[in-house]
């Protein structure tokens, strides 16, 4: 929110401040589903292109020039016929009275013509050893296309941790319910397991970086839950591909690849 | 959490005289990793805590006239995988307690600590469960969920041995003393843990007012090695599905002796005797592993949900022996 803000108004993050959380303030989604980025921050945007218009009539108007005249940059907006003639960001809001520019406008969407979809491609190398049963990941490539990167730092980390949690899931993770009392035997994360830092692999993170102009004012795409989804079925499948035979439930564990391994020997 | 009284006796002999006198359960702290849990989540109780970090002379790593080592009950398990004597002259000793938990834990966690502490089984440590092993008259395990518990000597429990170094320990030989207010005794480690059907209610020989004092290791024959292959389900921060521990004498290619315990697939650290006796005087090869696997196996009475650990008894020893033979 604060880098789309920024971006637009000609400032730095660090000037935006981000207010959130609170009932006070108007409806918001939560912070899940993908929407995040492709939902907020296209409001944000075209609430800070709304903003800017009327600061630069309220710049034209201290720098006494024609408003289509202003250009607005580094933290101050200046002539573009005369740079001579400029005024920092902060003196032109102090020409302002309390405005709200923005009203919570719902853009239009032509749903009928157009789909929207976020793409990846996952590929996992895995090694089986046939003897105990462990499957370790050796190295994880993703590919994502989620439009315009906004930032590439969060983007990545984003997908490494969706990785992380599906290679988790597809080898670790399970709740394991006693038939008789419908209790978990294992709530607790020493028999609930989760990865550890040694069982995850090198991860390569790609991103088409495509913008995608029908989408929104910015071009992009959530990616919160596009890295998780594939990732369990990526080494899933690569597991298939090691040992020749599918084992048809998650967690991958030593019991279930071994057992895995009885079927595919029984039907030979 | 209960309330409980704690002591923290200075001397081996304050300590005997403290734990002969109490009239409290009382319950040894040594490193705390596991008690702590176990008595807020209330599987343990114990009106008296007795602390054994300062008491002097328990920990510490000594090399015996003998040629032996003497590793004291209070010697943090990091200091034992440090220390130069056990990487030279027991290296299954080192990587049985490389192999255990994570840093943290090792930092924490004790030798006497490891080799007392409690089972993992999850009906034992959910507090609203009373089994056989907390007094009560079902195992929740038999026909429960059962994939990390027992192949072998299991009886009206099925807990299994969860410790990385006493399958190591036991494979050289070592023998532990135990201290009370009587004075010492020493008895062999594989003899100073019972199963089930001793005593469902515990693991090991000790009686009330007696406490692990030390552990003697045998100083190694000539030509002596060793190895601690531990099965896992994950890369660290795992107990054992199976773990087996080697200590062999190789001669003229020939397995000249061998001692063979494995964790993870009884209540005790599990001897293979009639694997070594399939071994014993023979070239380590694949086939003759399987046959010995299998004569170990013969013993088995696996449960519903972990037949698998038959696979891996088998993986273990392989990845043990040939390593050891190599």
């Amino acid at each position: 929110m604060a880098v789309v803000a920024a971006e637009t108004l000609g400032l730095e993050p660090k000037d935006i401040t981000v207010k959130l959380g609170n009932s006070d303030y108007p409806w918001a989604p939560a912070s899940g589903g993908s929407q995040t980025t492709p939902s907020v921050a296209p409001a944000v945007r075209d609430a800070a292109l709304k903003a800017l218009e009327r600061l630069k009539a309220v710049a034209a108007a201290r720098l006494k020039i024609d408003a289509g005249d202003v250009v607005m940059a580094d933290r101050k907006f200046s002539s573009k016929s005369d740079p001579a003639k400029s005024a920092a960001f902060a003196e032109v809001c102090r020409d302002l009275r309390r405005e709200t520019v923005f009203h919570g406008e719902r853009g239009g969407m032509p749903m009928d013509q157009f789909a929207f979809n976020t793409f990846g491609a996952h590929f996992a190398e895995v090694e089986v050893n046939v003897e105990t049963g462990q499957v370790r990941v050796v190295k994880y490539a993703a590919v994502q296309d989620s439009g315009q990167i906004v930032s590439k730092l969060t983007a990545e980390s984003q997908v490494v941790g969706g990785v992380t949690q599906g290679l988790s899931a597809g080898l670790f993770e399970e709740r394991i319910m006693d038939d008789a009392t419908g209790n978990p035997v294992n709530p607790n994360l020493r028999d609930y397991k989760i990865a550890t830092s040694l069982d995850i692999p090198e991860i390569t993170v790609l991103f088409a970086d495509v913008v995608d102009p029908r989408i929104n004012n910015l071009g992009v795409k959530g990616l919160g839950e596009p890295a998780r989804v594939p990732s369990s079925a990526a080494v899933a499948n690569a597991v298939f591909n090691a040992i020749g035979v599918h084992v048809r439930e998650i967690p991958m564990t030593p019991k279930r690849v071994l057992e895995a391994l009885k079927r595919k020997e029984a039907r030979s | 959490m209960r309330e409980f009284k704690i002591a923290e006796p200075k001397t081996a002999d304050e300590l005997a005289a403290l734990l002969a006198e109490t009239t409290e359960t009382t319950a040894i702290i040594a490193g705390g990793t596991d008690l702590i849990d176990e008595l807020k989540s209330g599987v343990a109780t114990a009106g008296l805590v007795v602390d054994l970090r300062g008491v002097a002379g328990l920990a510490g790593i000594t090399k015996e006239k003998d040629g032996g080592l003497r590793i004291g009950a209070m010697t943090r398990v990091v200091d034992l995988a440090g220390d130069a004597t056990v990487a030279k002259d027991y290296p299954g000793l080192k990587e049985a307690a490389l192999s255990l938990a994570t840093p943290q834990l090792r930092n924490a966690g004790t030798v006497g600590g490891n080799l007392c502490q409690r089972p993992r089984c999850w009906y034992y440590r959910d507090p609203e469960v009373v089994c056989r092993k907390k007094g009560g008259f079902n195992c929740f395990a038999y026909q429960g969920r059962n994939k990390y518990h027992c192949l072998f000597g299991g009886s009206g429990c099925f807990i299994v041995a969860p410790s990385d170094l006493a399958p190591a320990l036991v494979s050289l030989g070592a023998k532990v003393t135990i201290g009370s207010a009587k004075g010492d005794k020493t008895v062999p480690l594989e003899g100073f843990y019972a199963l089930p059907e001793v005593d469902v209610t515990r693991e090991n020989v000790l009686e009330k007012g007696q406490f692990l004092k030390s552990v003697a290791v045998p100083a190694p024959k000539p030509g002596q090695k060793g190895v601690y292959v531990k099965l896992k389900e994950r890369g660290t921060w795992d107990f054992a599905l199976a773990s087996a521990a080697v200590t062999a004498v190789v001669k003229g290619g020939a397995l000249a002796e061998i001692s063979i315990v494995m964790g993870g697939v009884a209540p005790v650290p599990w001897r293979l005797k009639k694997a070594e006796e399939v071994l014993r005087g023979k070239p380590a090869t694949e086939p003759l592993i399987r046959q010995a696997a299998d004569a170990a196996l013969a013993d088995a009475t696996p449960l519903r949900e972990n037949g698998y650990k038959t696979d891996l008894l088998f993986a273990a020893l392989k990845q043990a022996v040939l390593a050891v033979a190599a």
